[in-house]
Parts: C-alpha cells; sequence; structure tokens
C-alpha cells in the first residue's frame, strides 16, 4: 500500500527560521557593544559640547573638512594600533601564557632596525624600517619561544626573564640612553595617517589573522590546546610546532605595532626594569570584551568590534574632558570596566544559578513546601 | 613519680621530698645531687658511646671481610673454569652479577649498620635529655614552682645535641639547597665591597640598604601569596598609595603614629580588596591584579593632582636606617613566626603544592587568601610609611623605587630561592635574601663601570636561578 504523505505548506513566518534567528541574534549581540559604547561616547561629547572628530574652522560655522579627516584617520591608526597589540598579546594568552617581554621585544626589533636603516625621512625608509622591525619581532618572537620550550618553565617566569633580558641587551644598544632620536621629516608623523596606508594595513591584518586563528590547521590545533593540552597533545597535535608559531606571530605582530607607534613620536623610549612590560597591560579591556563577542561571530572580528567600541569611548570621552574626563579618570574607569568584564565572564553562570535558586525557593514558599535546597 | 631514666635520684632524696613541704633547701640538695649525678651520666655516657662505637667498626670490619670473601670466592669458582670457557658471554656475566650482588649486600649491610648506630647514639645522647626531664619534674616537686621557659630551651637544646650528629648535618641536602642563595648574597656582598676598593667606586651604602629595606619588606610579606601559588602585580602601586596617604596624614596632624596605622591600614585593606576579587569572585589572579595596578596608579595620579601633582613631607619623621631596619626585622619575625609556627604556613604551603588536595583535606581557600592578602598588605603599609619617612622634608609624585617594586619583589622571592607556583620550598627568608641580592648585584655592575650591562645580567641570572629552583617540577609538556 502507497502512503503518500500530504503536501505541507510551511505556515511558519520567516522569524522562526532557526538559521535565520541565529544570524539575526549573533548580529544583535556582535553589534550590540559598539552600537551601545558609541551613543555613550556620542552622549559624554555632546554633554561637554564638542564633536567627537568635527573640527571647527577658524569662522564659526564652518568646518574643516581636512583635520576632520585627520582625526577620523588618527582614529583608525589609534584602532589598528590597539588591535596589533591585542592580537599579539592574545596570540599567547588564550594559550595560558602571559607574555611580559613584547613591549620589550618591540622595543629591541625597533632599535635593531634603527642600528640598518638610521633615518624615517623618506618612504623607502619607513617601509623598509616597518619591514625590518617585523622581521627582527619575528627572530626576537623565535628565541623566546626556543627559551621557553627548552627550558619548560612558567610562562611568567620565562616572559619576565626574557623581558629583562632584552630590555638589558636594549639598554646596551643606546649606549645608556634612554631616548634615541630618529632622524624624520614631515612624511614621517603623517605616512601610517593617510587612508591609503592605514586602512588596507588595518584590513590586510583582519584578514590575515581571521585566516590563521579561524579557518587555518593552526587555528584549528591552537584552539584544540587551547580547550585541553593532553589530548591534543597525545592525539598528534604538534604542541611545539605551534607555540613556536604563536610567538613568532606576535613578534612580527608588535614589530609592526612598534613601527607605526614609531612614525608618530619620532624617537625610541628605553624603558627597563620591566617598565616596557606596561604596553601589554593597556589593551586587556578590548581583549575581554572580544571574547564575549567573539561567541557571536569569530575572535578577530570580535577583538575588532571589540577594540572599535573600546576606541570609539576613550574618544568620546577625551572629547568630554572639559567636563572632568581627564586622562587618569579615563584609565580609571578603563580599570574598573576590565573588572566589570571580568565579573560577568566569570561569574555569569554562577549569578544565573543563585538567580533560578532564589526563584525556586520563592516557588517552592509559595506551594507551601518545605524547602528541601 | 614517674621517671624516664631509671630513678637515678636516691630513694632518701624522693622520700624526703613526698614528707616534706616544698621549700628553697629542698631546692638546693636537689640541685647538688643533680650535678653529681649528671657527672656520673656523662662518665656512663661516654664510655657507652666508645663501646657502640668500637662495636660499630667493628661490625664494618666483619662486613668488609665478608664482602672481599664473597668477591675471592667467585673470583675462585670463575678462575676454576677453562680457558675456553672464561672466554665465554654466559660465564663472564654470571661472575660479573655475583660480584656486583657480593657488593649490593655489603653495602645494605653498611647502611642498616650505620643507621643502627645512629639511633643507638641518639637513644644514648637522649638520656641526658630523659635525666634533665626527671630533674625539672623533682625540683618543681621539691620547690613547689616550676620554670617553663628554661624547661623547654634546655629541652630543645638538648634534643638537638642527641639528633644533630655532623655526618647527619653534613649529608642533609635540602639544608645545602637552602643555604644556596644565602650564600650568593654574601658573594655578592664581597664582590662589592672587592670591586668597590678595587675601582674606587663609593656608592651610598644608605641608599643601597634603604631601597633594599622597602623591597625586602614588601617582599616578605608577598611571600604569603607567593607560597600558595598565588600572584600580585599591584605591589608597587599600593604602596605608592600607603605612602601618598600616609604623607598627607602626617603633612595634616603631624602624628607620627596616626600615620603609620592608617599605611597599615590602607595595605590591610588593598589587600583585602584583591583577596575578595580572586578568592570570592574568582577572578583570574594575574589579569585582576594587572588592572588594580592601572586603576591604583590613576587614583594616585588623581590623589596628586589634589597636591599640586607633587607631595611635599614636612620634616620630623624618622629618617635613620637603623630605625628602617629595626621595621624589617620586627616584621620579618613576626611574618617568619606566623609562617613557620602556626597553622597559616602550612596551609599556604599546601595550597601552593596542590590546591585541590588542600581543598578537599578542609582547607578553606578563601579565608587562607584572605588572610594571606591581609599580611601583604601590612607589609605594604609599612612599605609605605618608611618611604614617606625616608622622603622627609623632600617631595615624591611617580617614578620612584616603589612603583617598579612589583615586579622587583617577583624577581627577589625567585633570587631567594623560592619559586613564583609557591609550595613545600617557600620561606620568608627568601624575600629578604633575594631583596638584598638583587640590590648589591646592581651595585657590582655599577661599581664595575659597566651599569648598562645590569639589566641584562639580571635577566639571566633570574632565568638560570629560576631553572635550579624549579628543575624537579617542570612540566612534561609545555608548561602554562
Amino acid at each position: 500500500m502507497r502512503y503518500d504523505r500530504p503536501i505541507q505548506f510551511n505556515r511558519n513566518p520567516i522569524t522562526s527560521s532557526r538559521p535565520l534567528r541565529k544570524l539575526g541574534r549573533n548580529l544583535f549581540w556582535s553589534l550590540g557593544v559598539p552600537v551601545v559604547l558609541t551613543l555613550i561616547a556620542l552622549i559624554l561629547s555632546s554633554v561637554a559640547q564638542q564633536k567627537m572628530f568635527i573640527v571647527e574652522g577658524f569662522e564659526a560655522g564652518t568646518i574643516d573638512a581636512l583635520g576632520t579627516t585627520k582625526n577620523i584617520m588618527s582614529f583608525i591608526k589609534t584602532m589598528t594600533l590597539t588591535l596589533l597589540a591585542a592580537l599579539a598579546l592574545n596570540s599567547n594568552l588564550n594559550s595560558g601564557r602571559m607574555d611580559f617581554s613584547l613591549g620589550a621585544t618591540g622595543i629591541l626589533a625597533s632599535l635593531l632596525a634603527f642600528q640598518i636603516v638610521p633615518s624615517l625621512a623618506t618612504i623607502q625608509e619607513i617601509f623598509l624600517f616597518t619591514l625590518l622591525t617585523m622581521v627582527f619581532g619575528m627572530i626576537l618572537g623565535l628565541i623566546h619561544s626556543f627559551i621557553f620550550i627548552i627550558l619548560k618553565l612558567p610562562p611568567v617566569v620565562t616572559s619576565l626573564g626574557m623581558c629583562l633580558v632584552y630590555e638589558g641587551i636594549a639598554k646596551v644598544i643606546a649606549g645608556g640612553n634612554n631616548q634615541i632620536v630618529i632622524p624624520s621629516s614631515s612624511i614621517t608623523s603623517n605616512l601610517f595617517l593617510e587612508p591609503i596606508i592605514i586602512i588596507p594595513i588595518l584590513i590586510i591584518i583582519v584578514a590575515v589573522m581571521s585566516v590563521a586563528f579561524c579557518y587555518s590547521k593552526f587555528g584549528y590545533n591552537k584552539n584544540a590546546l587551547v580547550y585541553d593540552q593532553k589530548i591534543s597533545v597525545d592525539t598528534g597535535i604538534k604542541e611545539v610546532a605551534n607555540c613556536v608559531i604563536c610567538f613568532v606571530m606576535a613578534g612580527a605582530l608588535i614589530g609592526l605595532y612598534q613601527a607605526i607607534d614609531l612614525t608618530g613620536q619620532s624617537m625610541i623610549s628605553v624603558k627597563t626594569d620591566l617598565g616596557s612590560s606596561g604596553t601589554v597591560f593597556k589593551n586587556f579591556l578590548p581583549i575581554f570584551i572580544g571574547s564575549i563577542i567573539a561567541a557571536y561571530s569569530n575572535q578577530i572580528v570580535g577583538l575588532t568590534l571589540a577594540i572599535f567600541s573600546t576606541t570609539m569611548l576613550t574618544t568620546g570621552m577625551d572629547a568630554a574632558s572639559e567636563i572632568g574626563f581627564s586622562a587618569d579618570i579615563i584609565s580609571l574607569i578603563n580599570g574598573f570596566s576590565v573588572f566589570a568584564v571580568l565579573v560577568y565572564k566569570v561569574d555569569k553562570f554562577r549569578f544565573i544559578n543563585w538567580v533560578k535558586k532564589q526563584l525556586y525557593l520563592r516557588k517552592l514558599k509559595r506551594l507551601g513546601l518545605k524547602e528541601e535546597l | 613519680m614517674e621517671f624516664q631514666s631509671n630513678k637515678r635520684f636516691s630513694e632518701e632524696l624522693l622520700n624526703l621530698i613526698a614528707n616534706s613541704d616544698p621549700s628553697k633547701e629542698l631546692g638546693e640538695k636537689v640541685t647538688s645531687e643533680y650535678k653529681v649525678l649528671k657527672e656520673e651520666l656523662e662518665l656512663e655516657i661516654k664510655n657507652e658511646l666508645e663501646k657502640a662505637k668500637l662495636d660499630h667498626e667493628s661490625n664494618l670490619k666483619v662486613i668488609e671481610e665478608e664482602r672481599l670473601q664473597g668477591i675471592k670466592k667467585n673470583d675462585d669458582i670463575f678462575n676454576a673454569l677453562s680457558d675456553e670457557d672464561k672466554l665465554l658471554k654466559a660465564h663472564i656475566e654470571e661472575h660479573d652479577n655475583a660480584i656486583k650482588g657480593v657488593n649490593i649486600v655489603a653495602k645494605r649491610a653498611r647502611i642498616k649498620e650505620n643507621n643502627d648506630y645512629d639511633l643507638l647514639e641518639k637513644d644514648i645522647k637522649l638520656k641526658r635529655l630523659f635525666f634533665y626531664n626527671d630533674y625539672s619534674m623533682v625540683l618543681e616537686k621539691a620547690t613547689g614552682k616550676g620554670n617553663k621557659l628554661a624547661d623547654v630551651v634546655n629541652t630543645m637544646i638538648l634534643e638537638k645535641r642527641a639528633t644533630l650528629t655532623l655526618r647527619g648535618v653534613l649529608k642533609n641536602k635540602t639544608m645545602w639547597t637552602n643555604m644556596i642563595p644565602l650564600a650568593m648574597l654574601i658573594v655578592a656582598i664581597i664582590v662589592f665591597f672587592v670591586s668597590n676598593s678595587i675601582t674606587g667606586y663609593k656608592g651610598d651604602m644608605t641608599d643601597i640598604i634603604n631601597n633594599g629595606v622597602f623591597v625586602a619588606v614588601v617582599a616578605s610579606g608577598a611571600v604569603y601569596i607567593y607560597s600558595s601559588g598565588s600572584f600580585d602585580m599591584s605591589l608597587g602601586a599600593a604602596s605608592l598609595m600607603c605612602a601618598t596617604l600616609a604623607g598627607i596624614v602626617w603633612n595634616t596632624t603631624g602624628n607620627l603614629f596616626l600615620s603609620l596605622i592608617v599605611s597599615l591600614g590602607l595595605g590591610a585593606i588593598l589587600g583585602i580588596v584583591n583577596a575578595i576579587l580572586a578568592n570570592v569572585l574568582g577572578l583570574p589572579v594575574m589579569v585582576m591584579t594587572l588592572t588594580m595596578l592601572n586603576i591604583l596608579n590613576s587614583i594616585h595620579a588623581v590623589i596628586l593632582q589634589t597636591q599640586g601633582n607633587e607631595l611635599v613631607i614636612k620634616e620630623g619623621m624618622p629618617a635613620e636606617t637603623v630605625v628602617y631596619a629595626t621595621y624589617l626585622v620586627v616584621f620579618f619575625l613576626l611574618c617568619w613566626a606566623i609562617f613557620n609556627y602556626t597553622k597559616m604556613g602550612r596551609r599556604n604551603k599546601m595550597i601552593g603544592s596542590n590546591q585541590t588536595a588542600a581543598q578537599f583535606s578542609g582547607i578553606s581557600i578563601m579565608k587562607t587568601g584572605i588572610i594571606s592578602f591581609a599580611i601583604s598588605g601590612i607589609g605594604l603599609g609599612i612599605a609605605g610609611f618608611l618611604f614617606t619617612s625616608y622622603k622627609s622634608g623632600s617631595q615624591f609624585s611617580t617614578g620612584t623605587v616603589l612603583d617598579t617594586i612589583g615586579l622587583n619583589v617577583v624577581i627577589a622571592i625567585v633570587f631567594g630561592g623560592m619559586t613564583t607556583s609557591g609550595g613545600p620550598r617557600s620561606r620568608i627568608s627568601c624575600g629578604i635574601i633575594g631583596a638584598f641580592f638583587c640590590i648589591f648585584l646592581d651595585e657590582i655592575f655599577r661599581s664595575l663601570g659597566i651599569a648598562d650591562y645590569r639589566f641584562l645580567a639580571k635577566g639571566i641570572v633570574f632565568l638560570v636561578v629560576s631553572l635550579f629552583n624549579m628543575w624537579s617540577t617542570r612540566p612534561k609538556m609545555l608548561a602554562r
């Protein structure tokens, strides 16, 4: 006997489609944080009667388009720098390796590059300097990874030791000076503010790192190692190779960060007594916000959106400096925000369970049953 | 009366004590008899030790003779073989194994004999202790009052005299390992003075010692945190906050004691806040303390702005290095006593060794963490107060020795012989030894005229010392 199934029409509205709902949810949560923080920044700047990117001209009411573009490019440059530092830190941080030596790596790499390119006056010199800083950063990252692998000491100890060593070498190369002035020209400080330079760099970083961390064998292995080191190693994932790549990648990223940052300042600050480790401390907030947003997209997109949000918020607070948002207050807000995000990340489920328990107890009480929990 | 040493005191004396009221004369009689009996006991112990030593030596001789006989017997068996058989691998192996066996048996017998001799020696020497215990008991009955402190001290001395042997001391590997940081410090001090005399460098010793004291005070308290495997990067900023507040209180009230109390209180509060964030809310310690460092630096900057970006400390606070050193010694002794003679230290070490095991054995991680951070906070308060005193009559803002103290404490603790993961090798002395080693290492390079190389040298020494300290605890896979 043949059974003909009756034709069924999908009478459900389009919003009940699971993939669409998932996409909507992901979009909502991914864009929620940037939108909210941008709104806060706009509110703050408008309360202070300032406009975030718009620069007023000499005559009242006119707008200096050039200044505005420069401000937007400066915003993108800051965002790129934060992204580079955060990515360099995150390369090892999510594998449980806190790297204090990143700042020292960048400084030493730039000093070594400076020995070959002693001036940053032309575009060619700047690009060569950038390339060399990245190469030296990779070499220093490689050395750090070898020391870490051979000594098998906790990452905190190794990175503190390497930070001291790299700072020490930098101090010797700098001849005991705390600052090395780099000969530069007007091009130097403006090159990485050009849209044709900084925007492609940002796009390339996001694209390359997305592929590397989320859609490559290296990325899959790295994630596996993050979740369970022993099982991953037992199943044949080469932990050592993965670790070396992470350190080399972090070295390249911090090298690029240092090169872009130096062009704006035209001097290398040689820090000692672990002073260089401050470079990594500044980027915790975007990293943690990024790790929350990443649940709805991917690591790199999450991080980029988080960096956009925090940079926007900082720009808004900078604009509101007249109503008391000094650099220290901004730093204070930044610190408390990190705590808030951390508490949310760590204690979210504990809090939800506590609320559920309280609701259950109330229900039991309402029903007149004995408290059993 | 129950005696431990076979009733050495005379029946006559004991009956007299039992039938009379306690008096000073009775006590004198007991003491005089004790002195006579003690001499007899010393002679007895001497004879027994000599006899035991002779027996021990003869036993060792017997063991050695048996070993040589065993070897000879096996050699004879092997030599009795034909020349062809002697070349066979199986016979050679059999002979070698037999010789090895004889040597192993002899070695084990020697170890057993040595151990037996040590135990016997200890038993003989312990007679002094038992006799002393009897004496103190009889004396207490005779005079009606005891001297607990003298009893404890003498008991400790006699016990050590019975158990400590030169051979035992020399063979104590742990003791020698623990002595290495101290030896390193002594060598560093000697090298510093030698290089000073050669190069004619005149470093300010007061400055050197003061800087060492600041780091050592913070490090002594921080050992509590590090011994349980925890971490605190905000020590520098917190101690600077304490210093600033102590300075403001001193400037406002001119009350030294109030300034100290405020500094200690703020240190303890900051420590407890860290402990709550780490142990109650469960935030990752490293990130939490780094964020706290930024927050405290910002608050400090805001406070300094209200003081005109620089805090000028009025004159009148103690400025002598001896006073600072006294604070360090008192705080060190306090930390040392709590760490070694209370449950606190053992709990910390256990948590540092294995947190899960500690938790299952009933140790409250939260409570221990809060107490540890609070003690560390008190250290911060003292360091802050001392720094303010040091700056009395001048001014400070940021960029002081306290700013980098957080990371210098980590270096000091590692140089002192501890591991950053804590555990059973944690000792309070690590903080002081490491702090001064760090300072003198810097000064050696300054005196040699190669001050720029000191950071590099410090880094290399840090890695080498860490490797030495953590050699046995290194994981097979990459560390996390």
